[in-house]
């Protein structure tokens, strides 16, 4: 019954009791100010008898004060919550007491002093006993009921909270009381209350009723049940019939039944507590069926919103099925196996799009069991009878049969069927598909020949390997036996490989010795034997960056504390592709050729310093040779030639004074001066060749041998004799030097054949592959004997007494000297009196212009 | 022609060269004033005009100087090679005549400014012959060029006196 109130109407009664709490405070004050100021309006209201005591009064303020205090719904601290909830429960408690004192004074007739506390007694009325600050009964009880009611106000019993809203409707009814006596027996001593009073204890008590309009009473009034408005629209007519007709009756009553104004009042007040009570009982009954009423309504509607859910979730999970069932048929278009749906009994009746595609059929061709025109008739048997097991037996149902195509060739498929179940297990769909094998069935054909093959492969490898084997073996043996350290590493510079002689060298490693470190583990140094390797020169390093290098290194380390010369070349080690995978370093012991190359080294020096003392005594020796043929070309001729100017001037001046014998030794002195003018000459010359510096040049022969004919015309001069030059070719030689040779060489010539009648006298030149021209001088002359060819070209030696043949005996010497200058060879062939040869070369230069040069050279 | 100007200047340290020289040059009637000088520094002084020579002047260069090579004091080579770097007096012929005939004496005259270089024979008749040769040429046959008085005389008057 209970059922939520109207918040708007809540509000507007929380209003009223306000306004109500309000009013008692006001009245209260004005009935206080009346009395002290004997204002008869302010505490009578009417010109009625009865006046409104202080005590009263100030009750009223209090009830105010405490009904607005308890007002609900303010957001106050908590601090101030508690303050206004004790004042207002104080005021409630101080009101309680006063009316209890009060009515105890009436009741037992005690004198309490509470009626004097805010009313002076006058002695005349005190002897009389007349207190004219005592409340009424009504009132003390009325204070007692709405004091007790505020002081209850909040308290919640099992039923609700109904204490207080049963004292206010208590107090209503008081003060009811208290108008129909203050009506009908004013002068009622003691009990009629005065007006402002009984008005302010209605509408306190209404108010009372307000501030708590949603609770026990308060809610019979505000709920929004049909009850509730019935009450709401009959209880103010109620309470006017009430007045009226308790009025009327109790007039009736008082004048005509002869009963007192209480039982009047009393009857009154039962007949509209009656009228309230049973509008009340009706009300109860609405509100009930109405509430009834509104249960059912929800719970219609409530069915409502759920079989309207339901009918949503049913349409969404039908769509929901057809798109999905549209996917899975557009999957299965997909797939590249045919694939297709039968019934449960086995008949198809859809196929994906590839089956079409496959064999060149629609569907209305293939429905249904049609789908044996494409098998092969002599496997169909078979089929039907497995696929019509697997339907029987609704179990899954796998075969491989051929198919045939659109092309009438048949191809072997692998199908699988299987069955869709419902939820109880029975069969309601066959979903199946056709797997094309034929070149999987190749595949295993050629993966079986793969295999054979690699069998076989195996075989081989593993042959490889047991040569691979035997060949490591014979490596590794080599590689422990070689004179040379070989080290191989990875790309990260672990050693691969590290043979005997490497360790000798260098000791031994852990294979995970960073390249970093080797200089300082190994005792590495650079040449200078103090300065420790860098580590990015280490061929090792540098292999491992692709480069390959060579370079010494000093090795001095615990194994070879003597310290140790070792060359060392690194390489990269590429693999297939050419990528750096490692290196290669080859380390070889040089310390004994560093030794030899020092001892030999020491020896050159040595060498060297001899040469050069050599050379710098044959130059000492050269100059002074050189300063003595300066002197012998000054001082030996200048006393020949004095000689000979003053013999000839003594033949000149005194010839006719000598003796002829005189004058005969004086030209013997005359041809000794010459004699020995040329002998110095010749000395000189020769010795000359010595000193003179080879300065080879190409030169023409013939045009040589033809000048130094002409220089020798005055030897041949009346002579017959014939020339024979043969081309000769143009060579690499000194001119000056050689010009001497063929000088000597053809006035030799010239002076042995002057016996001939017709001397011959040739130049030639023969020339053997690869070998050095020989040239040769010919004549026809008085020749020699080869016993004394050995003699022909030293120095002042002879061959021919002097008074046959002049000469010095140097010429030929000085041939030989120029030929040996130019590293060639001279020698002599001859017999007596049948000419002599003369031969000689000119060493390895010599052959400088071509042939036709020659010619051109001959042709001058 | 001045018969005061000086013909030759033979420049020799040997009195028999002097004499077989004088004796061919004086039979052969080519040169009348000659003067001779014994070594390098005495041929300077006289080219020069100092020293016991400070009488001459510039003006009057001998026509010829005959020079030997290997003179006590100062070498041949050296004489040349004052008077041919003296514009004063390069202008006057000098002929080598010396008794070696050393190819690097041969070049370094010709370098000096020889005007020609002459090897005695042992033989003398060769001599002889040589010699006249080569006054004919030098005194008679050859055309010296008119000595121009000296450019600067203030120079010249300095160092000859």
């Amino acid at each position: 019954m209970n059922g939520p109130s109207d918040p708007r109407l809540v509000q507007r009664l929380s209003v009223f009791a306000s306004s109500a709490a309000g009013f008692a405070v006001v009245a209260g004050l004005a009935a206080l100010a009346g009395w002290k100021y004997h204002l008869s309006a302010l505490d009578t209201w009417v010109a009625a008898p009865v006046r409104i005591v202080p005590n009263a009064a100030a009750c009223l303020v209090l009830l105010g004060v405490s009904l607005g205090l308890q007002k609900r719904g303010d957001n106050r601290s908590f601090a101030s919550i508690w303050i206004t909830k004790f004042t207002a429960k104080a005021a409630a408690v101080i009101v309680c007491l006063v009316g209890l004192l009060s009515l105890a004074e009436h009741v037992f007739g005690w004198d309490l002093g509470i009626d004097r506390l805010l009313v002076v007694v006058s002695p005349a009325e005190a002897i009389a006993g007349v207190r004219p600050g005592l409340m009424a009964m009504i009132a003390a009880l009325n204070f007692l009921v709405l004091g007790s009611a505020l002081l209850l106000l909040d308290w919640k019993t099992r039923h609700g909270h109904w204490p207080a809203q049963f004292l206010s409707f208590a107090a209503a009814i008081g003060a009811i009381f208290g108008l129909f006596a203050l009506v009908l027996q004013p002068r009622a001593s003691g009990i009629t209350m005065a007006l402002p009073a009984t008005a302010t204890f209605f509408i306190l008590a209404c108010g009372l009723v307000c501030s708590r309009a949603n609770w026990a009473i308060g809610g019979l009034l505000t709920n929004p049940n049909a009850g509730a408005r019935l009450l709401r629209s009959v209880i103010p007519a109620a309470l006017l019939v009430l007045g009226l007709v308790g009025w009327s009756v109790s007039k009736a009553l008082l004048t005509e039944a002869h009963i007192t104004w209480v039982e009047a009042s009393l009857l009154a007040i039962l007949c509209g507590a009656l009228l309230v009570g049973f509008v009340t009982w009706i009300a109860f009954i609405v509100d009930r069926s109405d509430a009834l009423n509104a249960r059912l309504e929800q719970r219609v509607a409530e069915r409502t919103v759920a079989l309207q859910s339901e009918v949503s979730e049913r349409t969404l999970a039908e769509e929901a099925l057809r798109e999905s069932e549209k996917r899975f048929q557009d999957m299965a278009n997909g797939i590249p196996q045919l694939a297709w749906m039968a019934e449960a009994d086995g008949s198809i009746f859809w196929y994906n799009q590839r089956w079409y595609e496959y064999t060149g059929t629609t569907l209305e061709q293939m429905q249904g069991w049609a789908w044996q025109s494409v098998h092969d008739p002599a496997v169909l048997p078979s089929v039907l009878e497995g696929w019509k097991g697997a339907i029987t037996a609704g179990k899954p149902f796998d075969m491989e049969f051929p198919l045939r195509g659109a092309d009438g060739c048949f191809r072997m498929f692998l199908t699988r069927v299987m069955p869709v179940k419902d939820s109880a297990g029975l069969v309601m769909r066959w979903f199946g598909t056709n797997t094309d094998i034929s070149e999987r069935k190749q595949t295993e054909e050629r993966q079986a020949a793969q295999v054979e093959e690699l069998a076989r492969q195996a075989e081989e490898l593993a042959r490889s390997r047991f040569a691979l084997e035997a060949q490591t073996q014979t490596l590794q043996s080599v590689l422990g036996s070689m004179g040379e350290g070989l080290i191989a590493i990875d790309k990260q510079g672990r050693f691969l490989l590290w043979n005997a002689a490497a360790e000798k060298m260098l000791g031994k490693a852990e294979a995970s010795l960073a390249t970093e470190e080797w200089p300082e583990r190994f005792g590495l140094y650079l040449p200078d034997t103090v300065t420790p390797f860098p580590v990015a020169q280490l061929p090792v390093v540098r292999a491992l960056n692709g480069e390959a290098s060579a370079s010494e290194m000093f090795v001095r380390n615990r194994a070879l504390p003597e310290g140790a010369w070792i060359e060392v070349s690194g390489g990269p080690r590429t693999d297939n592709d050419g990528v750096t995978c490692g290196g290669v370093v080859a380390l070889r012991n040089i310390t004994q050729r560093k030794a030899d190359e020092r001892k030999i080294r020491e020896l050159n020096d040595e060498l060297e310093h001899r040469v050069g003392e050599r050379t710098a005594q044959l130059e000492a020796a050269n100059k002074e040779l050189e300063a003595f043929s300066y002197s012998v070309s000054h001082d030996l001729r200048a006393p020949l030639r004095h000689i000979s100017g003053f013999s000839q001037m003594l033949v000149e001046e005194f010839g006719s004074t000598l003796d002829p014998i005189a004058q005969r030794y004086l030209s013997r002195i005359q041809v000794g001066t010459q004699k020995m003018g040329l002998l110095v000459d010749e000395l000189l010359r020769l010795a000359r060749v010595g000193r003179h510096a080879l300065r080879r040049q190409p030169t023409s022969l013939n045009a040589m041998v033809a000048e130094v004919i002409v220089m020798l015309e005055p030897e041949s001069a009346g002579r017959q004799v014939e020339w024979v030059i043969a081309d000769l070719p143009a060579v690499e030689c000194d001119p000056v030097l050689v010009k001497q040779i063929f000088q000597n060489l053809l006035a030799n010539a010239l002076k042995f054949t002057r016996p001939r009648a017709r001397a011959v006298i040739e130049v030639r030149y023969q020339q053997k592959a690869d070998e050095q021209p020989v040239f040769v001088v010919r004549d026809n002359g008085i020749g020699f004997d080869m016993k004394y060819v050995d003699k022909l070209f030293g120095v002042f030696q002879r061959l021919h007494r002097a008074e046959e043949f002049e000469g010095t005996g140097i010429g030929l010497a000085t041939v030989q000297r120029i030929v040996q200058k130019h590293g060639g060879r001279a020698w002599a062939e001859g017999k007596p009196d049948q000419g002599a040869a003369f031969y000689f070369t000119l060493g390895v230069n010599q052959q400088a212009e071509s042939k036709s040069n020659g010619a051109t050279a001959g042709g001058q | 022609m001045n018969s005061k100007d000086l013909d030759i200047l033979l420049v020799e340290d040997s009195q028999d060269d002097v004499d077989l020289a004088l004796h061919t040059l004086k039979r052969e009637k080519l040169a009348n004033n000659i003067q001779v000088v014994r070594d390098g520094e005495e041929a300077l002084d006289f080219i020069f005009c100092r020293g016991a020579f400070t009488h001459r002047t510039f003006e009057h260069p001998p026509k010829l100087v005959l020079l030997d090579l290997k003179l006590p004091k100062v070498d041949g080579m050296e004489v040349l090679k004052q008077i041919k770097a003296d514009l004063r007096t390069r202008i006057i012929p000098v002929v080598v005549m010396t008794s070696s005939k050393e190819e690097r004496d041969l070049v370094a005259s010709y370098h000096l400014g020889a005007n020609s270089y002459i090897q005695k024979p042992v033989d003398f008749d060769q001599f002889r012959e040589t010699v006249k040769t080569v006054g004919l040429y030098w005194l008679v046959i050859n055309q010296p060029p008119v000595v121009e008085p000296a450019p600067r005389k203030a120079d010249l008057a300095h160092d000859c006196h």
